[in-house]
């Protein structure tokens, strides 16, 4: 009979010790519970119970198997545990966001998600399941299940545009760019925005994953509060800030950019970001052209003042774009002739400040005969930051004239406004020394004079190939 | 005292009001024990069955003196509302 009640208790204790407890403990568990149900049948038998159904008595009177082991999960483990799981979670899915940022863009509807883009979504996905199933096996608890039915049907509804955070990591970009007026991804990388309207799984997408994105954390909030570690302790006051602070934030986070101008484009666009290489320019200032001009000596040959030039002026663009949009490049191969003119241009790229280096009169031998120096002001470039102030006010249905308004009033000198007539401009490319190029788009579609869709871009980019085939 | 003998005992000096289950108070004892109110001991002395023991600490006596006052003055405030002899409102 000893044999019966025994493995009653075994039956009974293996229910109550949860996963994820070490062997000691889960040892002295066992141990003093299996000594409280001794003594209890004990009891039951000294009052005339037969030794089965004292047995099974003592083990009904000890409570549900369920409840005795969260409870006791709970307080073996410790918070501690579910704070690193909580705080895994958000970082992981963030970083995941990060990643599919890098690597999941995809700037045509049409095309086919790459194979880096596949490979992040998928990652997420195990991500999730795994942490659910983890989570899931430990506490049996019906929350975990509909935690991966959510990551789940989200990650459907997106696939296989991106990892489902991709949208999330952006919200955060978005408060964080109201906030602190930079961009999350500017600080060491550039950013190529692109918005479309016309776009419509974007459009039903961005609606459903706002939508759900709030209802979910604010049912994750209120369902953690009902999980036993968010309860009270049994024994002193527990007011959980920390949870608390974190489901605030990730619902703020989820939540708040909706409500900003910027970020009401997600609503009804498209909304992407990619990261292109960032190339920064030194900045060019008058004192440094007039020591460039200082240098350049009457008789020195165009290869010397070359020289001087990609010196001291590694910012210098060789070709450029003069006022009107024409561009204007230095013709190396051009034979020398006495009124042979030589144009450099130079531009601070934050400053509305051009500088013009004129050499002019290489003789026919090839000697400097003559030069001179201009400063002036012409067009200058926009700006990153500038670029990315007409795309955050730029919203769906604007006036055309609000539309020029805001350019001209944010971008005064824009070569952009100039065509700005037709609505569209053509991809602007400007050549470095070195190699570098900017490039920039604009392009606006209006119907009625309401805009309906807009598309900008701006890239930095560094060719630095070369033929190594000799 | 051991876990058993904590809920007979709470039994009797209840004279049976409170009925703890045991599910319930193993869990508070580890919680206790972990917070510092209690010591534990597992004791085997050979002829009765090994029993893991539990003892108040100082912080746990000092929590409970808290505790015992603050139940105090909670109950002599619901005795003042409910009436001394335990008369109830009379509309």
């Amino acid at each position: 009979m000893k044999i019966v009640r025994s493995n009653i208790f075994e039956e009974y204790l293996n229910s109550i010790v949860a996963q994820g407890l070490n062997k000691r403990k889960i040892a002295e568990i066992k141990e003093e519970f299996e000594s409280h149900l001794e003594d209890k049948t004990d009891r039951f038998i000294e009052i005339g119970y037969d030794e089965d159904t004292a047995a099974e008595k003592a083990v009904a009177e000890m409570g549900s198997p369920n409840e005795v082991r969260e409870k006791l999960y709970y307080i073996s483990k410790g918070k501690a545990t579910d704070k690193i799981t909580f705080v895994f979670w958000i970082v992981g899915l963030m970083a995941f966001g990060y990643y599919s940022l890098l690597n999941g863009y995809t700037d045509n509807p049409n095309s086919q998600p790459s194979p880096v883009q596949v490979a992040f979504s998928l990652l997420y996905i195990s991500f999730v399941i795994l942490l659910l199933y983890t989570n899931f096996r430990r506490r049996k608890s019906k929350n975990a299940f509909i935690l991966a039915l959510y990551f789940l049907a989200v990650t459907a509804l997106f696939w296989p545009l991106s990892a489902p955070t991709f949208p999330t990591f952006i919200s955060l970009n978005e408060i964080f760019s109201a906030v602190t007026g930079n961009s999350i991804v500017s600080q060491t990388q550039d950013i190529y925005i692109n918005s479309y309207n016309n776009y419509s799984f974007a459009n039903l997408g961005g609606i459903w994953f706002n939508g759900l994105s709030i209802i979910f954390s604010l049912f994750t909030a209120i369902r953690m509060r009902r999980e036993p570690v968010y309860k009270k302790s049994p024994i002193r006051k527990n007011n959980h800030m920390f949870e608390a602070i974190i489901a605030l934030l990730v619902t703020a986070c989820i939540a708040l950019p909706i409500f900003y101008s910027s970020a009401s484009n997600t609503l009804g666009h498209k909304f992407s970001l990619t990261v292109l290489q960032e190339q920064y320019y030194s900045k060019k200032s008058v004192s440094q052209a007039q020591e460039t001009y200082n240098s350049v000596k009457i008789g020195m040959t165009e290869s010397e003042t070359d020289q001087i030039l990609r010196k001291e002026n590694k910012d210098l663009i060789l070709s450029d774009v003069g006022p009107g949009g024409q561009i204007v490049e230095p013709d190396y191969s051009q034979e020398y002739t006495k009124d042979y003119e030589y144009k450099m241009y130079g531009g601070n790229l934050d400053n509305k400040l051009g500088i013009i280096i004129i050499y002019e009169g290489f003789d026919k031998t090839g000697k400097l005969s003559n030069k001179g120096l201009t400063i002036q002001r012409f067009i200058t470039f926009a700006s990153k930051t500038k670029i990315e102030n007409i795309y955050k006010k730029l919203k769906k249905d604007m006036k055309k004239s609000d539309v020029m308004k805001l350019c001209k009033d944010l971008y005064p000198d824009s070569i952009y406004t100039d065509y700005f007539d037709n609505g569209t401009t053509e991809k602007y490319s400007y050549q470095y020394i070195d190699n570098k190029t900017i490039e920039k788009e604009f392009k606006f579609e209006f119907k009625n004079d309401l805009l309906v869709s807009f598309r900008i871009n701006y890239s930095e980019t560094l060719d630095i190939s070369q033929d190594i085939s000799q | 005292m051991y876990g058993y003998q904590i809920i007979k005992e709470m039994e009797v000096r209840s004279e049976f009001v409170f009925s703890l289950k045991e599910g319930t108070l193993y869990p508070i004892l580890h919680a206790m024990e972990k917070e510092g109110m209690l010591n534990s001991y597992w004791l085997d002395n050979g002829k009765a069955r090994k029993r893991k023991y539990y003892q108040i600490t100082k912080k746990g006596i000092k929590l409970f003196e808290k505790d015992k006052e603050a139940w105090a003055a909670y109950s002599t405030a619901v005795n003042k509302v409910i009436g001394s002899e335990g008369k109830a409102f009379a509309l």
